[in-house]
């Protein structure tokens, strides 16, 4: 079954607690956190700017977590592809 | 369009039958879907549309991944996946029955905010701990 409706309203926190994981727990365990856990399922520009956001906090308060300043900037990038995925699905299917 | 490939008889070789049917199962996607599944599950055998009985066995990996799709169930009562569980219990032992148990505690509707707190809970009484996530 798609799992989809009984995560969603769970997704909002991942922006909130995932920076303690990255703090917390080393590169291995916080990657693949970060990449399971990750809200993927929305790609429109609400759903990027909530990384957007993310990333411009994590970088004004700590520039030198370079670690998870690429993992968010590779989100947003997947998130934008397969946006531009979605949209020519859109416009082929019209 | 899975169950058709299989239902064709075009696949014989064993490896390529396993790959479709996992795939099968992934896309086993609604209720109907999951009610054939527990229909092949319980006569170990996979069935056509028509429900025909075909000579194709449902291994025991495909008994753990049928398992996963049962409790993602939204329709199936808590008391029916536990019996489905046990079942599978009885046949398997391995390593593979204690992950598929935790894929199927975080697949349940009705567990997926406690999975969510405690993926976050990272102190050592966290569920997750034992199972080695929090380490590396």
């Amino acid at each position: 079954m798609s799992q989809r409706k009984f995560t969603e309203h769970l997704q909002a926190q991942f922006f909130d607690l995932i920076g303690g994981v990255i703090e917390k727990k080393g590169r291995h365990v916080a990657q693949s956190y970060f990449y399971i856990l990750r809200p993927m399922n929305d790609s429109s520009a609400a759903a990027v700017s909530k990384y957007s956001d993310l990333l411009a906090k994590v970088m004004k308060e700590t520039p030198d977590n370079t670690f998870f300043i690429k993992l968010l900037k590779s989100t947003i990038d997947d998130l934008q592809v397969m946006e531009k995925g979605r949209e020519a699905s859109r416009t082929w299917l019209s | 369009m899975f169950l058709t490939i299989i239902a064709s008889g075009s696949i014989t070789d064993i490896s390529t039958q396993h790959l479709v049917l996992e795939a099968l199962f992934t896309s086993a996607r609604n209720e109907d879907h999951i009610e054939m599944l527990v229909k092949w599950f319980d006569s170990g055998f996979v069935h056509d549309s028509n429900g025909q009985k075909l000579d194709i066995e449902i291994s025991k990996k495909h008994k753990h991944s049928i398992m996963e799709r049962i409790w993602s169930s939204e329709k199936m009562s808590l008391q029916f996946k536990e019996e489905m569980m046990a079942k599978l219990a009885k046949i398997d032992k391995s390593d593979w029955l204690d992950n598929t148990q935790k894929v199927c505690e975080a697949a349940h509707p009705e567990n997926k905010e406690k999975m969510w707190k405690e993926y976050f809970n990272l102190g050592e009484d966290s569920q997750c701990a034992d199972w080695g996530l929090l380490h590396f």
